[in-house]
C-alpha cells in the first residue's frame, strides 16, 4: 500500500474543511489586530487568543468527522474496502493526518498571536500566559477529535459522530465531578496533582478512542443511528448528569429557614437531654417543621459568652482560657434543673511577640447551674495537677458525660468526675501524661492494622471506653476535641466502627479486637469524594464529623453531607447541602432525625465589617 | 472435473435476527462467465460481501483461487476485481489520480493495461470523477478492478442505473475486454436478458438458497413447458419437476424442468389429443423457478 498517496488523498480531502476551520479559528485573533491597528496601536492579537482557540476542540471534532466521512459513504466504502487495503494502516494515517491538521489549526491563532507581538507590540506578550493556558485545550482537542473520528467510523454520519462525540466527551469531563472514582491515590502515586484524574481522561481516552476507531474500521462495525433515540438518550443522558450534579450539591429537602434577629455572637446549638439548646438562650421547638425559640432564661440584652457571666472565673494576673470554647456547652439536665460545665484555664504571659511563652497553672473544672435568671457557679473542682507540661502555647482540653462519670482530658492527662450531683464534684479518677501516645488516624491508613491506646480509666464501661479512646484519638492531638456531644464511632450488635472524613473522603475503619492496653482497628471501606463535592466544600479532618442513628455526618464551613453508614460493605451517600456564601456555624440532629443548621451570612460591609445576618435552618434527615 | 475459480460451502449469514443466506453452495467454473441471478433483496450482494471478506458467515466458507477469502482476505483481494452495484468514488479526484491511488493498494497494477483500458472505454484522464456520466462511471470503476489484469472478476450488478443502450455497451466491452484473457467472470444481476447472451453458467438465489446452478445451454434445454388438454383421469401430483402449472380454460400449461423422452411421454400420455412443447428463454425459466407453483395448485 502507497502511504504518500493516501497521505496526499487526505490532505486534498481535508483540504476546504481545513481552510473553513481556520477561518471560523482566526476571525476572534484578526480582528481582534484589525481593531487595534485602526486604534493606532499595531496590527496584533493579545485578547483573543485564548476564546479563539477555546473552539479548538469543537473544531477539531468537525475535521475527525470530515476526515473519514469521505471514506464511509456505504457505497465508496465498499468501494476501497474491496481493494487490497490494510484497513488499520489506512485508519491509522488518517487519524493522524486529521489530528496534525487540527492541532496545526488551533495552533494557528497562539502562532498568529506570538509573531504578531513580536513585530507590532511595543509591549510584547507575556508568553507564560501561553504556556499556561494553550495546554488544555490542545488536550481537550485531542480528546474531542479521538472521540469524533471513532464515532464517525461507527455512525458513519457526520453531524450524528460529531453530535455523539461531543456528548461523550462532555459526558467524560463531567464525570469526575459527579463520580466517586477511586483513582485519586493511583494518580497522586505518580504526580502531585490534583486534577490528575482530568489528566488521566484526557491522555486515556483519545488512546481508548483510536484502539476503537481502529477495531470498528477493521470489523466494519456499522451503528444505525435514528435521530429520536439518539435525542431521546441525549436527553436522558442530560437528565442523569442533571440528577447525579444536583445529588452532589443540594439535595437535602430544606422545611424551614429562619431569619434570627441578632446583631453578633456565636450562633451554637447545644444538646440538653432531648432538647436543643440555641446560643445558650433559648429551647429550640420544631414541631409541624417550624422553628420556634423559648428563651430559657431572662438575661436581659447580654449577648457575651456566658463564662463572663459566672462571678468568679476572673484571676487577678492571669488571663483565662476557658472549655467548651465558641459558645459552646456541655449541658446536664437533671431533675433538680439544668447545669453546664466549664474547664477554665488561667495562664501568665511572658515575653512578646513570637518569644511570647504561656504558662498554665491553675485549672478547674466548674459547674453551673441556670438559676431562671443567670447561670450560677455551684462547685469547682481544682485540676491543676493535671497540667504536667506547665509551659504550652495554648491548652487542649475535651469533656464527655457517661452515665454520672464526666470525663475531662486536659493536655495529656485524665480524669473522671462523679457528677450524679453536679452540685457536688467528686474526683474518681486520674492518670497523668497519659495521652502522650495518641496520634491520629487518616483517611490514608488504609493499609494496615494499627493500634489505639484504651484509656485506662475505672469507673466506665468498657464499650464507652472504647468510643471514648476512638474519638479523642481522632484530633485531640491538634486541639480541643468537642467529643462532649459527639462521636465517631458506631456501634452495631457490639461491633464497633469509626468514621473519618479529610479532602479524599470518607473512610470507616472497624474495630476487630482489643485488649486491656490497645485497641486494633482494620481499614473497611471507603467513599473518595468527587471533585465536585471537593469543589464545593472540602471535607477537612479538623471539622466536627460525628456518627448519629447510622448516619456519618461530615461537614465544613459550607457544606454538609450524610452518608448512611448501616451497610458493612458501602459508605452511601444520602445528601449533600451546600449554601458557598453562608457559614455553617453548628448543626445538631434532633431526636425525630431532621437537621437543624445554625448559619451566618455576611451581607454588606458597612462601618469596618460587614453586617451580618443569622439564619437557623430546618432541613430533612434525607434517607 | 473442471477446476473451480470460486468455491461457496455451506454460506450462512444473517443480518441480526434476519436470516439472508441459508446454506449457499456454489462452485464456479474457472474461465466461466458466470451468472448469478436473484429476485432483489434474496441475498446477491451479500453474498457477494462475504465472499470479499467484507463480512463474516455464521457458517460455511468461501474459497476463491484457492484462498479461503474470510483468513487470506487481502491476498484475496488482490487477485480479484470488484466492481460494487452503483459504485460511487471519490468525486474531487480526477481519473488519472484516482487511478494512481488505486494502484498503490496493488503490487503488480499494470499501468499500461490501465492506459490501454481507459483509452478503450473512452475514459478522459483530466476529468475529475464527480463530472462523468453515470456510464463512464461504470467504465471507471470497471477499470480500476481490471487495472492490475486479475484472474476472476466479480461483478455485482454492474449496468444499476444505465439506460439500456449504456448497458449493452457496457456489457459488450466488458465481455469482449473479459473473455480475450480468460478471465472468469462472476456477474450478478437480476435482468436476465442482459445475462443471457454472455453466461455460459448461471446459478439462482431465491430465499437465500441456490434453487438451480447449471450451464446455461444445459438449462435452456432442459427445461420445457407443455400445453396440453388433459384427460379426465389425468393425475399430475405425482409427477416429479414440475415448475410451474397454469390452467387456461380447458388447456393447463406445465412447466418441467430436467426434461427428458420419459416425461414427454408421460406427460403426452395424460393429454386428450396432441400437445405444444415450448422452449423458454432464460427470463421465463427463471420465472419458473422463482414464482412456479409446483403443481400445489393444480386441480385438473
Amino acid at each position: 500500500m502507497r502511504v504518500s498517496g493516501i497521505i496526499h488523498q487526505q490532505i486534498c480531502q481535508l483540504k476546504l474543511h481545513l481552510l473553513a476551520c481556520l477561518g471560523l479559528i482566526m476571525v476572534l485573533p484578526v480582528e481582534e489586530a484589525v481593531v487595534n491597528l485602526k486604534a493606532g496601536d499595531g496590527f496584533f492579537s493579545t485578547n483573543m487568543t485564548f476564546p479563539a482557540i477555546m473552539f479548538g476542540p469543537l473544531l477539531a471534532g468537525l475535521i475527525a468527522c470530515a476526515n473519514v466521512q469521505g471514506d464511509l459513504n456505504e457505497k465508496r466504502y465498499i468501494f476501497w474496502r474491496s481493494k487490497p487495503a490494510n484497513v488499520k494502516l489506512l485508519i491509522t494515517l488518517k487519524f493522524f493526518i486529521g489530528l496534525v491538521a487540527s492541532l496545526l489549526i488551533i495552533a494557528c491563532p497562539v502562532v498568529f498571536s506570538l509573531v504578531t507581538n513580536t513585530f507590532w507590540n511595543e509591549e510584547g506578550i507575556e508568553r507564560a500566559f501561553f504556556e499556561y493556558y494553550v495546554p488544555l485545550p490542545i488536550l481537550i482537542a485531542i480528546m474531542t477529535y479521538s472521540l469524533c473520528f471513532a464515532c464517525n467510523v461507527v455512525v458513519r454520519k457526520t453531524a450524528r459522530a460529531w453530535l455523539i462525540g461531543m456528548l461523550i466527551g462532555c459526558f467524560l469531563l463531567v464525570l469526575p465531578f459527579i463520580l466517586p472514582l477511586d483513582f485519586k491515590d493511583f494518580v497522586s502515586d505518580v504526580m502531585i496533582w490534583s486534577w490528575g484524574p482530568y489528566l488521566a481522561i484526557l491522555l486515556a481516552t483519545p488512546a481508548a478512542a483510536f484502539v476503537f476507531a481502529l477495531y470498528a474500521a477493521k470489523h466494519d462495525w456499522h451503528l444505525k443511528t435514528n435521530l429520536k433515540v439518539l435525542l431521546w438518550v441525549g436527553a436522558g443522558l442530560a437528565f442523569l448528569l442533571l440528577m447525579l450534579f444536583s445529588s452532589q450539591v443540594a439535595n437535602i429537602k430544606v422545611l424551614q429557614e429562619k431569619e434570627i434577629e441578632i446583631s453578633r455572637g456565636w450562633q451554637t446549638l447545644n444538646y440538653a437531654g432531648n432538647r436543643i439548646v440555641y446560643r445558650d438562650q433559648s429551647y429550640i421547638d420544631t414541631e409541624k417543621n417550624t422553628i420556634s425559640l423559648s428563651e430559657i432564661k431572662s438575661i436581659g440584652n447580654e449577648v457575651e459568652p456566658s463564662y463572663k457571666l459566672a462571678p468568679r472565673p476572673w484571676l487577678k494576673g492571669y488571663r483565662l482560657s476557658s472549655y467548651p470554647r465558641y459558645g459552646k456547652f456541655l449541658y446536664k439536665d437533671t431533675k433538680s434543673g439544668l447545669f453546664s460545665f466549664s474547664i477554665h484555664a488561667y495562664y501568665r504571659v511572658e515575653g512578646k511577640g513570637p518569644s511570647q511563652k504561656r504558662f498554665y497553672e491553675k485549672v478547674y473544672l466548674r459547674s453551673y447551674k441556670h438559676t431562671g435568671e443567670t447561670w450560677m457557679p455551684v462547685c469547682e473542682l481544682d485540676i491543676s495537677e493535671c497540667l504536667t507540661d506547665k509551659i504550652n502555647p495554648y491548652l487542649r482540653a475535651a469533656m464527655r458525660i457517661i452515665d454520672n462519670r464526666l470525663v475531662a482530658a486536659i493536655n495529656d492527662s485524665l480524669i473522671v468526675v462523679d457528677v450524679t450531683n453536679p452540685g457536688e464534684l467528686k474526683l474518681f479518677d486520674k492518670k497523668f501524661d497519659i495521652l502522650k501516645k495518641y496520634r491520629p488516624f487518616t483517611y490514608k491508613d488504609r493499609k494496615e492494622e494499627f493500634s489505639i491506646p484504651l484509656v485506662p480509666i475505672e469507673g466506665i464501661e468498657l464499650g464507652e471506653r472504647i468510643r471514648l479512646s476512638i474519638d479523642l484519638n481522632y484530633n485531640f492531638h491538634y486541639g480541643d476535641n468537642n467529643i462532649y456531644e459527639s462521636s465517631i464511632v458506631d456501634v452495631q450488635d457490639r461491633k464497633f466502627s469509626f468514621f473519618c472524613a479529610n479532602y479524599d473522603g470518607v473512610v470507616r475503619f472497624d474495630v476487630i479486637r482489643w485488649d486491656d492496653e490497645k485497641i486494633y482497628c482494620k481499614y473497611s471501606s471507603s467513599r473518595p469524594f468527587t471533585i465536585l463535592e471537593s469543589m464545593t466544600g472540602a471535607i477537612d479532618f479538623n471539622n466536627d464529623n460525628f456518627v448519629k442513628n447510622g448516619k456519618f455526618y461530615c461537614r465544613n464551613d459550607h457544606t454538609l453531607m450524610v452518608f448512611d453508614i448501616r451497610s458493612n460493605r458501602r459508605i452511601r451517600k444520602l445528601g449533600h447541602f451546600v449554601r458557598m456564601d453562608y457559614d455553617i456555624e453548628d448543626i445538631a440532629v434532633l431526636e425525630d432525625g431532621d437537621i437543624l443548621l445554625s448559619v451566618g451570612w455576611n451581607t454588606e460591609f458597612l462601618k469596618r465589617s460587614y453586617a451580618r445576618k443569622y439564619y437557623l435552618y430546618l432541613l430533612k434527615n434525607p434517607e | 472435473m473442471t477446476e473451480s475459480a470460486i468455491t461457496i460451502e455451506g454460506l450462512h449469514f444473517s443480518y441480526g435476527k434476519k436470516q439472508v443466506l441459508k446454506g449457499v453452495n456454489l462452485e464456479v467454473p474457472k474461465g466461466s462467465i458466470f451468472g448469478f441471478l436473484g429476485r432483489n433483496g434474496t441475498g446477491k450482494t451479500t453474498t457477494i460481501k462475504t465472499l470479499l471478506g467484507l463480512q463474516k458467515p455464521r457458517a460455511g466458507r468461501c474459497i476463491i483461487g484457492g484462498l479461503d477469502s474470510f483468513t487470506e482476505t487481502l491476498e484475496v483481494r488482490r487477485r480479484i476485481g470488484f466492481m460494487a452495484e452503483d459504485q460511487q468514488m471519490y468525486g474531487w479526484m480526477t481519473i488519472s489520480r484516482i487511478i494512481k491511488w488505486v494502484a498503490g493498494f496493488y503490487p503488480d497494477w499494470d499501468y499500461k493495461f490501465a492506459d490501454e483500458l481507459a483509452a478503450m472505454l473512452g475514459l478522459p484522464k483530466n476529468t475529475k470523477v464527480k463530472a462523468l456520466s453515470k456510464g463512464q462511471n461504470s467504465s471507471l470503476a470497471l477499470l480500476l478492478a481490471l487495472g492490475h489484469r486479475p484472474d476472476i472478476v466479480i461483478l455485482d450488478d454492474p449496468t444499476l442505473g444505465l439506460d439500456p443502450i449504456a448497458r449493452k455497451d457496457f456489457l459488450r466491452h466488458v465481455i469482449e475486454l473479459l473473455q480475450s484473457n480468460g478471465v472468469t467472470v462472476f456477474f450478478s444481476s437480476h435482468l436476465l436478458y442482459e445475462i443471457e447472451p454472455v453466461a455460459d453458467h448461471i446459478a439462482i438465489l431465491d430465499k437465500g438458497v441456490i434453487i438451480k446452478a447449471s450451464r446455461t445451454e444445459q438449462l435452456r434445454e432442459s427445461v420445457r413447458k407443455f400445453v396440453l388438454t388433459p384427460k379426465p383421469e389425468a393425475n399430475f401430483s405425482g409427477f416429479a419437476g414440475i415448475l410451474d402449472v397454469l390452467k387456461v380454460g380447458d388447456n393447463v400449461s406445465i412447466t418441467v424442468e430436467d426434461c427428458n423422452e420419459e416425461k414427454r411421454s408421460l406427460i403426452k400420455g395424460m393429454s386428450i389429443n396432441s400437445m405444444t412443447e415450448v422452449a423458454l428463454n432464460l427470463d421465463e425459466i427463471f420465472e419458473a423457478y422463482v414464482i412456479g407453483n409446483r403443481g400445489r395448485e393444480l386441480s385438473v
